[in-house]
């Protein structure tokens, strides 16, 4: 092996790397996930040395193409949880935006004829607008079916996203070696 | 084309690497304990140039979880401790069964693709049955 050389940007750049592998790495038990990362760890700085960073990390392949290995090799397939968490918040976000859309458009168009109140009911929340000459604005009064159906759809959302039928026994399951 | 270049190729197709990489893991392994980039530079020069640290560590982990290869951990001049891998007992069985299994495969395939050995082609079947004499 040749002398040690590796730099603080090689340093930066496996550190990064195993940052990304960490997020892929998703649903793996976590005790499974720090040995495979401490390993690679160790064997990295050596690969580093040897062939520099640039070779050691493309030798490894993306993140996402290692951890797709381990998960191959470990027989069945693993929820992907931080996929079901962004799934679930970008459901929500898009629930939250085109609420907000909703209510704005009956403001504006409670404005355009002149003025007054109106209620009415969005994805089971029930709300009040009004808009006119005395100014603008809405009341939301949150009740359990709304706050049920928004936590049904989350969690259909986070499902889905996770993939979480593959804690299923026999799901997903393929024949090791 | 030689030997070598052949295994060559062979690195280069990973469905025709994945049956046999655990077992070319435990008999490098047998020879001699090591940690994980050694392995896999010693599996280079052994013939198989285009093998990556990618194909191989997920191999060892699982070889690792199955209980068929052990791991302790030695302190590295150059950085974190290394881990260090051997066969279990386990690891050595399955690799008996493996060799085993392959040269068992290994004639058959030879066998099959012997141009001396190959059966005399069969007659043409483009006849309705009982069409012929």
């Amino acid at each position: 092996m040749t002398a040690p050389t590796t730099t603080a940007r090689d340093r930066r750049r496996v550190a990064w790397y195993l940052f990304r592998l960490d997020l892929a790495l998703q649903g793996f038990p976590r005790a499974e996930a720090r040995q495979i990362q401490e390993g690679l760890r160790a064997d990295l700085d050596d690969a580093v040395m040897h062939v520099g960073a640039g070779r050691a990390l493309h030798d490894l392949g993306s993140p996402r193409q290692l951890a797709a290995r381990y998960e191959a090799e470990r027989g069945r397939p693993v929820p992907r949880v931080l996929d079901g968490a962004v799934a679930a918040f970008l459901v929500g976000a898009g629930i939250t935006l085109s609420w907000l859309s909703y209510v704005l458009g009956a403001i504006d168009t409670l404005s355009t004829q002149g003025g007054g109140t109106v209620e009415l009911s969005y994805l089971a929340l029930p709300l009040t607008a009004w808009g006119g000459p005395n100014g603008l604005g809405f009341d939301v009064t949150l009740n359990l079916p709304s706050l049920m159906l928004l936590a049904v759809v989350l969690a259909v959302a986070f499902a889905v996203g996770a993939r979480l039928w593959r804690l299923l026994p026999g799901v997903g399951a393929r024949p090791t070696a | 084309m030689s030997g070598t270049e052949i295994l060559a190729d062979a690195s280069r197709d990973p469905q025709l690497l994945k049956g046999v990489l655990p077992m070319l893991v435990l008999r490098t392994l047998q020879e001699e304990e090591t940690y994980g980039y050694a392995l896999v530079v010693r599996l280079q020069e052994a013939g198989l140039p285009g093998l990556s640290t990618g194909t191989v560590y997920p191999v060892l982990a699982r070889l690792e979880r199955d209980g068929l290869v052990t791991a302790r951990l030695a302190p590295s001049a150059s950085g974190p401790a290394r881990k260090y891998y051997r066969p279990t007992a386990a690891g050595e069985e399955r690799l008996v069964r493996a060799v085993a299994a392959w040269e068992a495969l290994g004639r058959t395939v030879a066998r099959v693709l012997a141009p001396d050995d190959a059966p005399p082609p069969r007659p043409p079947t483009d006849h309705p049955p009982g069409a012929r004499a």
